[in-house]
């Protein structure tokens, strides 16, 4: 129960602080801040801390008046030249030419990947290489020589130079 | 709105209609009110003088190029201004994503001290600068924006939304965020340096 009060100041007291709560829930923080250490030590530090940054904050990056002096003579002499005629690659950086970037830039890359899938080329990295089964050729010899079983068939490998077929089974068997 | 912002608003307003007329005085009346709070903005978002003076021309030759269009019932010429200026700087921490070292700041160029300030006094100030900076560095950019309207430009969130462009209640989330983040990150220099800070200022 502590925990959800102490939860519950801390997710309002930024807002508490500077008033913005509506009447109940600047009630029932209040509250917490009165019955519960936790709540009271979290709105001390955070009030602390606010008032810090509400009085440093606007000193940070305060202008000299030389520089404001400058913007406003360069911002004269920019009001005072006529508008250039604006060319289509002038809007660079604005949010939709951005957005139009960033799309073609997308485009471009899965075009870049897709790429190759559609010229039928494989990266040998990618693929999976599958064996492939030699292709046999049955090679029968005529009779005339005294020849053993085991020589009558011998198997001939497609490419090799042995001596050429008279006999070829087709197709090749599958494995 | 209190009375006193009403009739500032319509204050403004005069002078806004001064300059879409044609009153050169209008432009600079403008200027003159807004340029210093507009340019602490961008520096405090860039961490950078040259890029918030050029950010600060911009929105401004933007703002006066387009002042016919500004419609005050939809909302106050600052946060306008804001609204302008804080889209240019988020353009600007595009084009600078991957380039977040900033030459001056290496060689110290970046705190001038005034002329007439002691030594110890400008020692005191570059420090307390340098902690801030760092860690308004260390804010991812919405968080940084949100800090520096709400803080450092005095903002509520209706308007922290308005120039964000968010929702109030994001808005909110982000102050909360980086309030928390930013006290972390103060905390091993000492939060006595903000207050040497103000002592000097």
């Amino acid at each position: 129960m502590f925990r959800f009060k102490y939860r519950y100041c801390k997710v309002h007291m930024a807002r508490y602080l500077s008033g913005d709560l509506s009447d109940p829930v600047r009630r029932r923080v209040a509250r917490y801040i009165d019955e519960n250490e936790d709540c009271y030590r979290e709105y001390m530090r955070h009030r602390e801390f606010a008032q810090k940054l509400e009085r440093s904050l606007p000193a940070f990056g305060r202008p000299n008046p030389q520089q404001l002096d400058q913007v406003w003579t360069a911002l004269k002499a920019d009001l005072q030249t006529p508008r250039a005629q604006s060319l289509w690659y002038s809007d660079f950086g604005s949010r939709s030419s951005m957005h139009f970037s960033y799309g073609l830039a997308a485009l471009a890359i899965a075009i870049a990947l897709m790429l190759p899938l559609a010229l039928g080329y494989h990266s040998p990295l990618l693929s999976i290489s599958i064996a492939r089964a030699p292709h046999y050729a049955v090679v029968l010899r005529p009779p005339a020589q005294e020849l053993s079983s085991a020589a009558l068939f011998e198997t001939v490998e497609p490419g090799s130079s042995g001596p050429a077929p008279l006999l070829q089974s087709t197709p090749s068997p599958r494995l | 709105m209190t009375d006193n912002q009403l009739a500032m608003r319509q204050e403004i307003d005069a002078i806004v209609n001064r300059a879409v007329n044609g009153d050169q005085n209008g432009y600079a009346e403008l200027y003159d009110r807004f340029a210093a709070s507009l340019y602490r903005l961008c520096y405090s978002l860039l961490l950078n003088e040259q890029d918030a003076e050029d950010i600060l021309q911009e929105s401004f030759l933007y703002a006066f190029k387009n002042l016919q269009r500004f419609d005050s019932r939809k909302a106050s010429l600052k946060t306008w201004l804001y609204t302008i200026a804080i889209s240019r700087c988020r353009n600007t921490y595009r084009r600078k994503r991957f380039v977040t070292v900033d030459i001056t700041q290496w060689l110290g160029l970046e705190l001038k001290a005034p002329p007439a300030e002691a030594p110890e006094a400008a020692a005191i100030r570059r420090d307390a600068s340098e902690s801030i900076s760092t860690a308004l560095q260390d804010l991812s950019p919405r968080l940084r924006e949100a800090i520096v309207l709400r803080y450092g430009q005095g903002m509520t969130y209706r308007e922290i939304s308005e120039v964000m462009g968010c929702p109030q209640k994001t808005a909110e989330s982000r102050v909360r965020l980086g309030h928390e983040r930013l006290r972390k990150a103060l905390q091993p220099v000492g939060l006595g340096l903000l207050e040497e800070m103000l002592r000097v200022h």
